[in-house]
């Protein structure tokens, strides 16, 4: 009853964003029904991988952090409790559980944002709403993808930074920092937050006349915060990669991209055009040009100016990050309009500055309002009306009509929503033994097959990888490999295909058992192998591939140590 | 002859018969003793139905001194003793029973036996009992007597004389008939000395046994087997056994001879008792038997368990004092004062405050001392102010005596006694105190000018507080490298940790000085303790103990800072030194300790902040060496120490814990706008490192020389830095042509 009772209060208190939350919770649940319904809620490659990142976690034959790889580690570390639910992982509503609490907050924070700058608690909840209806957004805050987790980190950094600004507190700094971090370590387009809040910052400080000394002092604790994203970054790629900027390498080159969706090897795109486009497929295009054309408004009038510009141009910032990382071609963004592909790829990058488009609109009727001029009511109403029928069209035609196409015609999708047929066969041939892949191009493989993860031997798994590699016929019972012929120059690239694919030894120790769309599945040969290891002298008994009850790399075993000294895997 | 004063207990149920000649028998034996100058008669009556207690009351016109009384207590002989013995008021003490089979003659013999010892009982050798009460006496009294308690005495006598001071502190609960082995049994293990003398045990001549062989009989034997049963474990586990035989006796505040004036059981003059190696040895077993038992089942090895056990304690002590940053940043706890209410107090109405400033080789900050205590805003009339001074430190005095003090500052020569402490001093001139409250400033000290008012503010609004830290900074913070991390740990003890401690209702390690004392509160716990060298921090837990608590007070005092790494380690190990004798000391008796400081919570605190302390700083030197091994050699055999789980637990206390800590440095320069001494504390991990030297330094300390007191070094701030100057290299060149014969 005295939980009730807070409830309540709090409710009075905070209407505003008890509104915002809850249409924000059934929203996205609603959305996470209908994209089970319709099989779309982990139809896209990075979707499977970031399924499979988060259970490798401790479901893997080398379980622990060494697993999380390059990417930003904050998605993976959230779901893998639901991760750990099997249905939950092959569904991919792992990731809905797993966003569902970010996605309420970052529509809480954007209203916060709003309310904290208009001061009107409707027009604020119109802001958040608008952003939390988007279907796009909605989609992303179903399923196990990194934009929730961004968008929700940035509008709380702008949030906090603002209130910092307002009171000078440096504990809203801190959490600003924190926020940073957090945002760093969901996608690396957080990174571009520190310059620019710094720069924010700065002069800030500069302005209230701070001395050199707080300056100094400010920004050490700033950056401390700030840059713990990018020291995990940096210490993990270390450890890991015994490189601490390879994280910076990250994200294809057009090219690379191209190639791996099997595209021709020429862009013509320029990046604005071209991210705008995609934003108007994300966004929708009357609210992408009525953002554009009502921003700068609320930047001119004198009151609160600085809080403003710091609002818009932080939730600005991922724009600007895909921006520049389009221009330095280490990102892309295809959409039909414009060539090489005619198609839709990554289309997504365009949506993170959703908050900006609901902001910039809302601080446009609110700037109309405070005007006192005779027709303000009819142009805010008009404003306010032609956002939120963009908004309702928006939604109508991309979740209803024609549900997500933009996102299944994605050419990092996986085109067909059934399940694989590979993935089936395995489940159904599979008896016991580990089974050797890549997972680059079999991550959905890893997902449907029902098998667990640490019964899969792949890139990840260290040394076990390496010396797999070298006699798949002693630790591999079966493998899956794709025809380089068949598919993308990177999948062909893999060292397995490279090495083993067609090769007369490969055939001699293992037979096909299954092939779709150039991909096979691979059975040993147990006579044959039972020979081989006779031959070598090696136990039956200690041979994965051949004995259930083997112990797989007991380093301490005799057989070990002759398979060791025999073939001498450095 | 010596004059005895003396209270006699009479216990009595249904004794109307024996009343006039037992009365008639004792005032005899009174006046045919000549040494008794003083006595009274204390009946204490179990709601005789026949009137007994009215008998004797009618007996009070004839004999002044007898006083009757009803119990109030639980039906029983043993009460009826307690009772009368708390009425008692005089220094010896006899009980007897009503019956007179006990002869009252007996007793001037028996007080003449207080002369060897504290306890004499009389011995029933020769008595008229039947043959059957006889014989399970005399069974009784070798079962019970020698072979349970190993006493020659007999334990069920009932008659016997004391002195009332066996009575202090010993905790009985005794059955109905159960007291007179409890009593002596307990007595004996707090070291008083039992003593006999033999009489004749005669028969009864008026009135009935209250004694049912069988009844009574079981119950004393029952008793008795259960009382050395549990004391047998105290006997094994002495951490458990309190109170200690040193606490057979009250605080000594007469004692000149070392000024100790706690029991020894509560002071660090001497660091093993049977309760801290049984305690070592209880936990060392323990530890045993679980590492086997876990390398029995789960084939886990002894040191990936030491290992893993480490690392807990990391994470512990990491999760701590977050939590106590956290309550402390949250809603600070400290107490305020604005000048409106501090314009408020009137001086009329302000107590004596004493002021003690013991000093030691000071001379060079006479003139600072004077300034600072003569700025201090509070009444002179009113202001108690003494300086103790080591008679062969001849330096300062003479400085003193030169500096033209005021007339209330009284200037107090210290006996020439070991132990040569800080604390010692500060006994002696607490002896001296005059004030309702007192605060203690080192020689370097400059408290802010209105302290004692908002002090005094303080205590008068906050009763259950015995003492109030203020928070202290330092003048120099930037005079050297050491200066500068020292005064950013300052800052974060004194705005964050301690807050958070009084917010959690922690026992406070408080500090040397400008820590402010209700005097009572000083008197009532024993003052500080001269040998040991920390003995603010032991003083805080000990007044936690008896149940007075610490609060901040928001107000501050500068002091110096060391500024030499030389100095700062030697003031450093000193501290170390003495947290390791309080955590010793206080963890004589770790169970009595958690009930007498609140509980776990508390308890675990403690734990954590003393012991811990130290535990953690050694624990670092070990750690980074092992880290240190790895990067260089990735030897295996530290691999194996650590199998994922731990290296994981680890490696997250290492990174989370270095910067969450290196972090609240940074944030508490920042917090006092010592803005250039943020950008320092990134190089904190360089300071632990020379904290765990440090702590190195004193756990062998600790051992050679305990009780040394590194005096730390004042006025460094007085004296001015040479300005940097490029060498004059001319000259130099001069000076070499002329030592060589070159030229």
């Amino acid at each position: 009853m005295a939980l009730i009772t807070r409830i309540k209060q709090n409710v009075l208190q905070y209407p505003g964003e008890w509104i915002v939350g809850l249409f924000s919770v059934i929203a996205s649940g609603a959305t996470a029904i209908r994209l089970t319904g319709l099989h779309m809620v982990s139809i896209l490659g990075d979707q499977s991988a970031h399924l499979i990142f988060s259970r490798l976690l401790f479901d893997s034959l080398t379980p622990g952090i060494s697993q999380l790889g390059i990417w930003p580690p904050m998605l993976h570390i959230v779901m893998a409790p639901y991760a750990a639910s099997r249905p939950l992982f092959e569904s991919g509503l792992a990731g809905f559980f797993a966003l569902i609490p970010f996605f309420a907050a970052s529509a809480i924070f954007l209203y916060k944002i709003s309310y904290r700058l208009i001061h009107s608690k409707w027009l604020s909840v119109f802001a958040a709403i608008l952003y939390a209806s988007n279907p796009f957004i909605l989609y992303y805050s179903a399923t196990p993808m990194m934009e929730i987790l961004l968008l929700c980190f940035i509008f709380s950094t702008a949030y906090y930074t603002m209130l910092w600004i307002e009171t000078d507190q440096l504990l809203y700094l801190l959490f600003a920092g924190l926020s940073i971090a957090l945002a760093t370590l969901s996608r690396f387009e957080g990174l571009l937050l520190i310059p620019a809040v710094s720069v924010i910052v700065f002069f800030r400080m500069i302005g209230r006349e701070y001395s050199y000394p707080k300056i100094e002092a400010t920004f050490i604790l700033f950056w401390m915060l700030a840059g713990i994203g990018v020291l995990e970054l940096a210490l993990y790629d270390l450890v890991y990669f015994s490189n601490p900027l390879a994280f910076i390498g990250i994200g294809a080159s057009p090219i690379w991209n191209l190639e791996g969706i099997g595209g021709p090897s020429v862009v013509f795109a320029g990046p604005i055009e071209t991210f705008l486009h995609a934003s108007y497929y994300m966004i929708g295009a009357p609210l992408v040009l009525l953002s554009l054309f009502t921003f700068i408004l609320p930047l001119i009038r004198k009151k609160d100016r600085v809080l403003r510009i710091t609002a818009l141009s932080i939730l600005a910032i991922p724009a600007i990050a895909v921006l520049i990382n389009m221009m330095r071609n280490s990102s892309t963004i295809y959409v039909p309009e414009f060539s090489p592909l005619h198609d839709f790829h990554n289309v997504r990058y365009a949506l993170t500055w959703m908050g900006f488009v609901s902001l910039s609109i809302t601080l446009f009727v609110s700037t109309l309002l405070s005007l006192k001029t005779r027709m303000v009511k009819f142009y805010s109403t008009l404003v306010l009306l032609l956002a939120a029928g963009a908004g309702i069209y928006h939604f109508y035609t991309f979740a209803m009509v024609d549900p997500y196409s933009v996102i299944a015609r994605d050419r990092s999708a996986i085109r067909s929503t059934e399940a694989n047929p590979v993935s089936i066969r395995l489940a159904r041939e599979y008896d016991f033994g580990y089974v050797f892949t890549n997972r680059f191009s079999n991550d959905k493989v890893l997902v449907e097959s029902g098998l667990p993860l640490r019964k899969f031997i792949y890139e990840g798994n260290e040394f076990h990888y390496d010396e797999t590699l070298e006699h798949p016929w002693l630790f591999a019972r079966f493998i899956l490999m794709s025809d380089p012929n068949k598919l993308s120059n990177n999948a062909a690239r893999s060292p397995l295909t490279e090495k083993w694919y067609g090769t007369p030894e490969f055939d001699a120790y293992y037979e096909t058992l299954y092939t779709y769309s150039g991909t096979s599945v691979y059975r040993i040969r147990e006579a044959a192998v039972l020979q081989y290891v006779t031959e070598k002298g090696i136990d039956v008994l200690n041979t994965p591939s051949l004995d259930r009850r083997a112990k797989l790399w007991d380093r301490e075993s005799p057989d070990w140590k002759k398979i060791d000294d025999k073939f001498l895997i450095q | 002859m010596e004059q005895i004063k003396i209270s006699i207990i009479i216990p009595t149920y249904n004794e109307r018969e024996n009343a006039d000649a037992l009365l008639e028998r004792l005032f005899s034996m009174i006046l045919l003793d000549g040494g008794i100058v003083a006595h009274e008669f204390i009946v204490i009556d179990d709601h005789s139905p026949d009137r007994t207690y009215e008998y004797f009351d009618q007996k009070k016109e004839q004999y002044p001194f007898l006083r009757v009384y009803f119990k109030q207590g639980k039906k029983g002989k043993a009460q009826s003793i307690l009772e009368g013995v708390a009425l008692a008021k005089y220094d010896t003490v006899a009980m007897i029973d009503a019956d007179l089979q006990y002869p009252p003659e007996a007793i001037p013999e028996m007080i003449r036996g207080l002369d060897n010892a504290d306890i004499i009982v009389a011995n029933r050798e020769c008595n008229h009992e039947r043959l059957v009460r006889r014989s399970l006496s005399r069974a009784y009294r070798s079962v019970v007597g020698k072979l349970l308690f190993g006493t020659n005495v007999d334990v069920q006598s009932g008659l016997k004389v004391f002195r009332k001071d066996v009575f202090y502190n010993l905790k009985l609960s005794p059955t109905e008939w159960g007291f007179d082995y409890e009593f002596l049994f307990k007595a004996r293990r707090m070291r008083w000395k039992l003593g006999s003398v033999q009489i004749v045990f005669a028969e009864r001549i008026a009135g009935e046994s209250k004694v049912d062989i069988i009844r009574t009989g079981s119950e004393l034997l029952s008793g008795a087997l259960k009382l050395r049963f549990r004391y047998f474990f105290r006997s094994v586990f002495k951490f458990i056994d309190s109170p200690h035989y040193t606490e057979a006796k009250p605080l000594n505040y007469n004692n000149k001879v070392d000024f100790l004036f706690l029991q020894k059981i509560h002071s660090a003059k001497q660091h093993l008792f049977y309760e801290t190696v049984s305690l070592l040895l209880f936990m060392m077993l323990l530890f045993a038997g679980f590492s086997y038992a876990l390398s029995y089942v789960f084939g886990v090895g002894f040191l990936v368990f030491l290992s893993a056990l480490i690392s807990l304690f990391y994470l512990a002590f990491m999760v701590f004092k977050i939590r106590v940053i956290y309550l402390a940043m949250k809603d600070s706890p400290s107490i305020c004062y604005d000048n409106n209410e501090i314009a408020s107090l009137i001086d009329e109405d302000l107590p004596i405050y004493t002021i003690i400033i013991p000093l030691y080789k000071e001379a060079g900050v006479v003139d600072q001392i004077k300034k600072a205590m003569t700025s201090i805003d509070y009444p002179n009339d009113k202001l108690d102010v003494i300086i103790t001074l080591e008679e062969y430190d001849h330096e300062t005095i003479s400085a003193l005596k030169f500096a033209n003090l005021p007339d209330n500052y009284k200037l107090l020569i210290l006996p020439n006694v070991e132990p040569k402490t800080k604390p010692k001093a500060l006994n002696v001139a607490f002896m001296y105190a005059q004030g309702e409250y007192l605060v203690i400033y080192d020689a370097e000290i400059i408290p802010d000018p209105d302290q004692l008012k908002k002090a005094v503010l303080a205590f008068r609004e906050h009763p259950e507080l015995g003492s109030l830290q203020t928070r202290l900074d330092h003048y120099n913070p930037r005079q050297s490298v050491i200066s500068r991390f020292f005064n950013s740990e300052f800052a974060f003890h004194y705005d964050f940790f301690l807050p958070g401690l009084q917010k959690m209702n922690i026992p406070m390690p408080l500090s040397g000085h400008s820590t402010h004392f209700r005097t009572q509160a000083i008197y009532d716990i024993g003052a500080w303790d001269p040998y040991n060298v920390t003995e603010d921090c032991d003083l805080g837990i000990r007044l936690y103990r008896y149940g007075y608590r610490a609060g901040m007070l928001e107000s501050g005092s500068r002091e110096e800072a060391v500024t030499g790494i030389r100095n700062w380690v030697l003031q450093r190990t000193r501290w170390m030194k003495g947290f390791i004798q309080t955590s010793i000391v206080h963890l004589r008796h770790p169970i009595r300790f958690k009930n007498e400081i609140g509980g776990w919570g508390p308890f675990m605190g403690f734990l954590f902040i003393v012991p811990g302390g130290v535990l953690v700083n050694l624990l670092n030197f070990v750690s980074w060496f092992v880290l240190v091994t790895w990067i260089l050699f990735q030897p295996n055999f530290v691999q194996t120490l650590y199998p994922l789980p731990i290296l994981y637990l680890s490696t997250g206390c290492f990174i989370i814990g270095t910067f969450v800590f290196t972090f609240m440095n940074l944030l508490a320069a920042y917090h006092r706008e010592r803005y250039d001494l943020v950008k320092f504390n990134l190089l904190s991990f360089a300071y632990w490192m020379l904290l765990s030297y440090a702590t190195v330094r004193a756990a062998v300390e600790f051992v050679v020389r305990p009780y040394h007191w590194e005096k730390t070094e004042h006025g460094t701030h007085l004296v001015k830095k040479k300005p940097f100057a490029f060498p004059d290299f001319a000259e130099g060149f001069r000076r070499l042509a002329a030592k060589t014969t070159l030229f």
